[in-house]
């Protein structure tokens, strides 16, 4: 290619793009030659969207926006050019673009109009464009039901919400972007009014959408904590045949609630947009790390599955359904998924179950080819493969990681309504790995070396700081998880565990590490993890975690069943030590009760409390606080925001550790209140 | 027994020397030779500042070099005017940092909050454009880098923007910082609780 020239990597309009036919014809070539996985996307000649039928041309464009994950070897040169951009196997498609390349073609058609006016209302999901073409047409067409839309004219600009499908599967939510189209033209990410404080409120409006999409399905999943009859509709004996019990993996997917579930996702104009990352159980379809099985009779009456079957790889039960949901970040590459708390038992989260939170994606990274280099105030800066790593010796400790973000919602009202919601940002693994300790020695620390900046290898580089005297006293370097490698998502193949420490510094796919005298002060740890007080002021470097409890059952959004016996159960941990006791009051926190800890109570460490509860048909304010052996005693949320202040909707976003509440009402039904 | 003994006396050396290794700095611990020494080769596309100005790369930039690189890498997340969209706003909200209003948000922005200008090369070098992180040339990051602290008001004049002049910058929050007091000591409370 030596006619072509792209001025941007995003393929905005920009009038110093050109390239030629020729050239495209290279690299649509080079395309299908280097990504073979995603022939099948391009190879689409037309696609019917809604009745309307449009031409390849509008689908390709389409996957070659940049937020698609189909790598950089198309996105980079494939999305810049100008006017057209053309991915076809044959010189007749080519030609067809060429040809068409008028103010009829592509998304131009009339027939594409109807995609467009109802995707800028933001009540679609799907829309495939190039941007340049989408310029053209905001600039130089009327748009009717767009900017002429009286409910969007009246704005400076209007907010939507873009799905991309990706044609080769099934898979309906290949990637989501928020992006914005104002009335001068060209696409946008600009989404926020600069003089409102819109962003907070979007993303919380976002998160709690997210949830309400999860429980929308969870409602009616007979498996699921959250099952509500009322949301069932009845089975009716057919004549002459038993009735037969509901088995939520059978019967067919309640349409209703499914599609209120969409329609809550697709009504609202707000950008964060959120993606509950359930799979409904359809009948034959699996949930998440689940392989279906037909469900005999009687499993007493045919043989099982053969040994082997699985590749010699366990899935779970293919009737549990629970699964981390996603915070509805403006992208998927940079946002969090919580912990289902409620369904954990015991104090270790499955892997997979493990909360998540990157910055840039979850790397894949092979282990064989992986270094970590250490060097800065060393004496021998050196850097080491995987296996020179592993042949250390190594050490194991069963952790909590929690997100200092755990619960930025709840800071001014209950927001979210479950616990996955309110504390999901929380997980335990056993971590095996070194000691950073032994890594530090082996290269040699020298004096007045007070600083360590550990580094990612991923698409966000991630930085924190360390203190020596911490890496020194309990960091190390985990490659093993509960009993095996990392999960991609925590770090695969290397990741800094800071005992007590907030999530942030746990540091994933770790390469390099380097020492100073004087911390290097990332934008992690001054604009982002600071606790900003009303005075103006942010606190930095609050690294460690405080004592913190809650109940996950019962909790938010269940329904107890009748007056009668139940178990309270919830979780405890403190980054500073073992948790000394939990507290449980039904009454709101007038009177308190130990629950029983049950072991092991290891240091920094989840620990399970359990409380005996009889119901008795009243309203109940349940509650749990705990003290760890330092004698730090969880504080009320009023004790806590007299301490912090309130500086805007959700505080100081960090460190939230209070007291939380849930409210029983005398129908059974559980919900998260404030009460203090 | 004396082969009892000398055991004992060698699993106690051997525990000894590994809760040396495991926590003593300096006291001339085990080494046990893994790994290879890196050399400056190895480590020369590395970058971390310090706000001092010590790390960052060799390299200049001009403010209106870095206002093309921004309106082609980076305006369409940030905003044509940095106002924010998919990426971070980066300007304004000077002001509104002191507040105990919870129904109005702070503005935390490069403009407002950051208290480096080391901090904003380092993170745009390391993670910037989002899409294709680690593309820009350090002058191309020292130029844009530039033009965000002059649209912010922080920086002026022609002076090349380099390792000592990001160095030099006075962002308008570098005393917004206090370090943790914490652990906080509440008492269980003895108020009268009630719905909020």
């Amino acid at each position: 290619m030596n006619n072509t020239h792209f001025m941007d990597a995003t393929g905005l309009p920009n009038p110093g793009h050109y390239s030629s036919a020729r050239d495209m014809a290279i690299l649509a070539r080079a395309i299908i030659y280097s990504d073979p996985a995603h022939y099948a996307l391009y190879a689409q000649k037309d696609f019917t969207w809604n009745g309307t039928s449009s031409p390849t041309a509008t689908c390709c464009r389409g996957a070659m926006m940049p937020w698609m994950r189909l790598g950089w070897p198309i996105t980079q040169a494939s999305v810049r050019l100008r006017k057209w951009v053309v991915l076809a196997r044959s010189r007749e498609t080519v030609s067809h673009w060429l040809e068409n390349a008028g103010e009829h073609g592509g998304m131009y058609s009339e027939g594409a109009i109807g995609l467009k006016v109802a995707w800028f209302k933001s009540s679609i999901k799907i829309m495939m464009f190039s941007a340049p073409n989408l310029k053209h047409f905001v600039s130089n067409r009327s748009m009717p039901g767009a900017v002429h839309d009286p409910e969007i004219a009246e704005r400076r600009s209007c907010h939507c919400n873009v799905r991309f499908y990706d044609f080769s599967s099934s898979k309906k939510d290949t990637v989501e972007f928020n992006g914005l189209i104002n009335k001068s033209g060209g696409m946008k990410m600009s989404i926020l009014d600069p003089n409102s404080d819109a962003k907070n409120k979007l993303k919380i409006a976002s998160l709690v959408e997210a949830e309400e999409a999860f429980l929308a399905k969870a409602r009616t999943n007979a498996n699921s904590v959250y099952f509500s009859q009322h949301h069932i509709e009845p089975v009716k004996p057919v004549k002459g045949e038993p009735a037969r019990s509901v088995d939520p993996l059978q019967r067919p997917q309640n349409r209703r609630h499914f599609l209120a579930s969409v329609a809550v996702l697709a009504s609202s104009s707000v950008a964060g947009r959120a993606i509950a990352q359930t799979t409904p159980s359809l009948e034959g379809k699996a949930p998440p790390g689940a392989v279906w099985r037909s469900v005999p009779e009687d499993a007493t009456k045919i043989p099982g599955t053969a040994i082997g079957e699985d590749g010699g790889y366990g899935t779970r039960s293919q009737f549990e359904t629970e699964v981390r949901w996603r915070f509805g970040t403006k992208t998927p590459l940079s946002s969090w998924s919580m912990t289902p708390l409620e369904h954990g038992v015991g104090i270790i989260t499955p892997s997979g179950l493990h909360f998540e939170r990157d910055h840039g994606g979850i790397a894949t990274i092979d282990p064989a080819t992986h270094k970590v280099f250490v060097h800065g105030m060393v004496k021998q800066p050196k850097k080491f493969s995987m296996l020179d790593v592993k042949r250390f010796p190594s050490i194991s400790r069963i952790l909590f990681i929690e997100c200092s973000g755990n619960g930025l919602t709840e800071w001014s009202k209950p927001t979210l309504k479950t616990v996955q919601g309110t504390h999901g940002l929380v997980s335990t693994s056993e971590w095996t790995g070194v000691p950073l300790s032994t890594i530090l020695n082996e290269v040699g620390v020298k004096s007045g070396a007070k600083w360590l900046l550990v580094e990612g290898g991923d698409a966000a580089v991630m930085t924190r700081s360390i203190p020596i005297d911490k890496a020194m006293k309990d960091c190390f370097l985990a490659y093993g998880q509960n009993g095996e490698a990392i999960r991609p998502e925590q770090g695969y193949p290397l990741r800094l565990i800071a005992p007590g420490y907030e999530g942030n510094t746990h540091i994933k796919w770790v390469r390099r590490i380097e020492l100073s005298d004087k911390p290097f002060m990332t934008r992690e740890e001054t604009s982002k993890y600071t606790d900003l007080l009303p005075s103006g002021k942010a606190v930095q470097f609050s690294l460690i975690m405080d004592a913190k409890s809650v109940i996950t059952r019962p909790s938010g959004e269940m329904t107890l069943s009748g007056p009668g016996f139940y178990e309270i159960t919830g979780l405890a941990w403190s980054g500073r030590g073992r948790i000394k006791r939990v507290d449980v009051s039904t009454d709101g926190g007038r009177t308190w009760k130990p629950a029983d800890l049950q072991g092991p109570i290891l240091p920094i460490c989840q620990t399970r409390f359990r409380f005996p509860w009889v119901w008795d048909g009243k309203e109940a304010i349940l509650q749990s606080r705990c003290v760890d052996e330092t004698g730090y005693v969880q504080p009320t949320l009023g004790q806590l925001i007299e301490v912090r202040g309130l500086n805007g909707p959700i505080g100081s976003i960090y460190h939230l550790n209070a007291i939380q509440s849930w409210k029983v009402d005398t129908e059974g039904r559980v919900s998260n209140v404030h009460y203090y | 027994m004396f082969t009892t003994t000398k055991l004992f006396l060698q699993v106690t050396a051997c525990g000894a020397l590994f809760a040396l290794n495991t926590y003593a700095v300096g006291a001339d611990p085990v080494r046990y030779g893994f790994g290879e020494p890196a050399s400056a080769h190895d480590l020369q596309d590395f970058v971390s500042s310090l706000p001092d100005g010590r790390d960052l790369p060799s390299g200049s930039g001009t403010i209106s070099r870095g206002k093309q690189v921004y309106d082609e890498k980076c305006a369409s997340c940030h905003g044509q005017k940095m106002e924010g969209g998919v990426g971070d706003r980066l300007l304004g909200g000077r002001g509104t940092l002191v507040n105990d209003d919870p129904k109005k948000a702070p503005v935390k922005t490069v403009e407002s909050y950051w208290p480096y200008a080391t901090t904003l090369f380092d993170y745009i070098k390391r993670a910037m454009p989002f899409y294709t992180p680690g593309s820009l040339t350090n002058d191309e990051v020292y130029s844009v880098t530039g033009y965000i602290l002059s649209e912010a008001n922080i920086l002026k004049g022609d002076e090349p923007i380099t390792a000592e002049s990001l160095a030099r910058v006075a962002m308008p929050n570098r005393d917004g910082f206090i370090l943790d007091h914490r652990p906080d000591h509440f008492k269980p409370a003895d108020k009268h609780p009630r719905l909020r």
